[in-house]
């Protein structure tokens, strides 16, 4: 019954409704297929390319400014191959990833350390609740002022953006964990670096994985912002910005942001997975209904996005 | 009032809810819909809704084929936490359905206060659903169908989620207001309302209808009818103390387990 | 008993204020540490918090009384930027809102759509500046561009999850009561999604804050973070400092007053919720 409700027919009389709801049907019924999700998102995405190419093609924007999908794809697929585009990839995924592991290693320890003492806790959380609303951005100037070297500059901002999502997470993933739990282990005559490992560290583990996924995410606007405004010998940001100064062909840019996208994509689809994975991150006990839940940047109740 | 005639519907899973169903209800008559749960209860009820087209047969509420919510009907969902509007008071969640009456703010206001005074809840008009009880709540839903002046209402297990005590006393709210609505504006030569109560309690079938119609399970089709013949007006404790109840409670019962 | 109450008072104004220092101590310290260690090395890169508020004063607010004691520079400063922010927001708010209800009624519109979707969500917006600067050229469409494009996605997410996530029960009423699609819309989907929606625009206006930032050190003749790069290109570290505090306290007050109207608007939703815990 309830499964009909939301495609239930009858909006409109007459046979164009029996016509409509019959369409409908059929769509259903390939929405309830896996073969056929994959075919209406494969529908979903070449229409979208088409609608670029078309639009770009009628000249409604004036000639260069908006490339047609084709050439983005072209541009894109020898992307792939060139070597010094992938240079450029690797430069900025190397210092992406190494701010990433520099705030994972920081941040971890310093939520574990704060976490544990209760006093400390709370005060820990005003001090970061009032320095997260400062846009990691707004440091790149004086993080070129103070780094100097392009690549150092971006690590350290990474690792700046990346540290609050990590951190946060971690003490609320601590604030979460099953006093019951706690307790039993200390009457077991567990010392408190005993419970820290067996309980608090596995339960507030999903936590620190979704802080991790928030972080990467973060982490990659804030390498590609840097690039683009410190310069440097290569990277994304570097090229994407040589390309703009170089007369600037719109094709090669969108592509290098696609491939940025490309990143974006694999770094969240591959946390999420560790995310949903049970038992690979979380070891520790599922989520207790009732608990908070680990604080996602879009609010999203759950870390694929939309899926359900 | 209501023609059913070979109603069948299927569900894209292939699920067989209702099978040959036929049904006749007379206008201003209460006929309530017993049966064991699985048996297609609801589907019946929303394809007399209109809210899903049935995948046989033919359904006409007032001579009128339903394609569509038909004009004239209100619904009373069991499931009242959700099927009223958090986001709205009392009153608004009453008179909302009104716009569709082409009546003035004002108007709708005005009727909406009278048909929660009806329902014996005047002075909660100004609170959140989510701040009465559940009783309070389901009486919330039925002065939304009441202000709606329906010529024809559907409850679907209108009562089911509520304690044994509100039960008895919506019960009874249900036969008061069903007298009511007579009285009540609208059009002059509409007779009383048309009441199709789907229900899993047998006391209560027998209790509330003028007649019981039973169904028998998946698929569901119409085993029996039995026209209840007990006084007016009924009290739950004489009227269930009759004989006569226990002798049709009895046959009800028989009914519904019969496979 | 005025007594009583009078102790009772005394209590809770205690309990307050041991709540706030409990909250505060630590950030007071720090700030303290801050400053002597400051002081004591005397790195230009490092200013001490007083020297920072003296920029932050000297800088934006050194205007006359009559206008908040904000200079000209600050409103040279502030309004375009937050103008460009606002603006942005809104029309990324008011696309995301369209086009998540479509894809949030749609069960078909949401399979065709999502693997668009979750890749534009993926590309991270700045990577597009460049082009955008070529598109648009340096100025406000550039920057409003850059905005609507990076903030539109949590809005357009969130509004089709709360869209696909109300009660067909709900729906289901509003039919039978003869609401028509428009008004289904406008008073059963929109309230029903309205605590994901929130959700959204609030996440949206901190992206906001960012890429504006990053739009404007991209090069473009005024707002705040042309005054970042001025104090970069002049050398100096204290302004620098004085626009990071600055830009930190927006995303403060913004937030701040966003949640204020959130809860305003939906009181409900919270009264409902505490009910049913």
């Amino acid at each position: 019954m309830k499964r009909d409700a939301r495609s239930a027919p009858g909006l409109g009389p007459g046979s164009g409704a029996r016509a409509r709801s019959r369409a409908r049907s059929r769509a259903a019924w390939l929405a309830g297929r896996g073969w056929g999700r994959a075919l209406l998102g494969a529908v979903g995405v070449c229409g979208a390319l088409l609608a670029v190419e078309l639009v770009a093609r009628s000249g409604v924007f004036d000639g260069q400014a908006l490339p047609p999908a084709s050439s983005v794809l072209a541009r894109a697929a020898e992307m792939a191959v060139d070597e010094g585009f992938l240079g450029d990839v690797w430069v900025t995924v190397s210092a992406w990833l190494s701010g990433l592991g520099l705030a994972v290693l920081l941040a971890v320890p310093a939520g574990l350390l704060l976490g544990s003492l209760p006093r400390l806790d709370t005060a820990a959380l005003a001090v970061v609740e009032l320095a997260r609303p400062i846009p990691s951005v707004a440091l790149i100037p004086l993080a070129i002022l103070v780094f100097v070297e392009p690549d150092r500059v971006e690590r350290s901002l990474v690792c700046y953006a990346a540290l609050w999502p990590i951190l946060l997470n971690t003490l609320y993933g601590l604030r979460d964990v099953d006093p019951v739990a706690k307790e039993t282990l200390r009457a077991f005559g567990f010392g408190v670096l005993g419970v820290l490992w067996r309980v608090s560290l596995p339960s507030a583990g999903p936590f620190v994985v979704t802080g991790v996924r928030i972080a990467a995410s973060v982490g990659l606007i804030v390498v590609v912002s840097a690039e683009l405004r410190a310069g440097g010998e290569g990277g994304l940001g570097v090229y994407l910005l040589e390309t703009q100064s170089g007369g600037g062909r719109p094709d090669l840019m969108v592509a290098g942001a696609c491939w940025a996208g490309v990143l974006g994509v694999a770094a969240n689809g591959g946390l999420g997975w560790v995310e949903r994975k049970p038992g690979a991150a979380a070891p520790g006990p599922p989520h207790r209904p009732g608990r908070p839940r680990p604080q996602t940047p879009d609010g999203l109740k759950e870390p694929g996005g939309l899926k359900r | 009032m209501l023609e059913i005639a070979g109603l069948g519907h299927r569900y894209d899973d292939g699920h067989q809810a209702v099978a040959g169903v036929e049904l006749h209800v007379a206008r201003g008559e209460l006929v309530s819909i017993v049966g064991p749960s699985g048996c297609g209860k609801s589907t019946l009820l929303r394809c007399v809704a209109g809210l899903q087209r049935p995948s046989e047969g033919r359904i006409a509420v007032g001579g009128r084929p339903v394609d569509g919510v038909p004009d004239d009907l209100a619904v009373v969902f069991q499931d009242y936490t959700r099927s009223l509007f958090p986001w709205l008071t009392v009153r608004d969640n009453v008179a909302l359905p009104l716009r569709r009456r082409g009546l003035a703010r004002a108007q709708r206001r005005e009727q909406a206060l009278a048909a929660l005074a009806q329902v014996g809840l005047d002075g909660v008009a100004g609170k959140y659903p989510w701040q009465l009880s559940g009783g309070m709540q389901q009486r919330v839903a039925i002065a939304r169908a009441l202000a709606y002046r329906p010529a024809l209402l559907l409850m679907d297990e209108p009562f089911g989620s509520v304690d044994a005590q509100t039960r008895e006393d919506l019960e009874d709210l249900l036969l008061s207001v069903r007298g009511g609505a007579d009285r009540g504006g609208g059009s002059e030569d509409r007779g009383g309302m048309t009441i199709l109560l789907v229900t899993h309690d047998i006391d209560e079938s027998v209790y509330v209808g003028d007649r019981v119609v039973v169904l028998t399970g998946a698929p569901g089709r119409v085993h029996s009818e039995l026209r209840v013949e007990l006084p007016a007006p009924r009290d739950q404790i004489v009227t269930r103390g009759l004989p006569e109840f226990v002798k049709l409670r009895a046959e009800v019962g028989r009914a519904v387990r019969r496979p | 008993m005025k007594r009583a109450e009078r102790a009772e008072r005394a209590g809770k104004m205690k309990h307050v204020a041991l709540a706030l220092l409990g909250r505060s101590w630590l950030l007071v310290l720090l700030v303290a540490a801050w400053e002597l260690a400051a002081r004591r090395a005397g790195d230009l890169y490092f200013p001490p918090p007083t020297r920072i508020v003296s920029a932050m004063r000297e800088l934006w607010w050194s205007g006359p009384a009559s206008r908040l004691w904000l200079s000209d520079r600050a409103v040279d400063d502030f309004v375009p930027s937050l103008s460009h922010l606002l603006l942005g927001w809104a029309l990324a708010g008011i696309v995301g809102i369209a086009v998540g209800v479509v894809i949030g009624l749609s069960r078909i519109a949401y399979l065709v759509l999502d693997p668009v979707l979750q890749f534009g969500r993926a590309v991270p917006p700045p990577t597009l500046i460049p082009f955008f600067m070529v598109a648009f050229g340096l100025g406000t469409s550039m920057q409003l561009a850059a905005i609507v494009f990076g903030v539109v996605w949590p809005v357009l997410l969130n509004t089709a999850d709360g869209v696909r996530a109300v009660e067909p029960v709900q729906l289901d009423s509003a039919r039978v009561f003869g609401l028509g699609g428009f008004a289904r819309l406008r008073y059963v989907v929109l309230p029903a999604a309205a605590p994901r929606i929130f959700a959204g625009l609030r996440v949206a206006l901190g992206f906001a804050l960012i890429l504006m930032v990053i739009a404007e050190l991209m090069g473009s003749g005024d707002g705040i973070g042309s005054r970042l790069n001025a104090a970069e290109r002049e050398f100096r570290p204290d302004q620098l400092w004085a626009g990071i505090v600055l830009l930190g306290a927006l995303g403060c007050v913004l937030n701040g007053l966003f949640l204020l109207v959130e809860r305003k608007a939906l009181a409900w939703h919270r009264g409902a919720r505490r009910m049913s815990t």
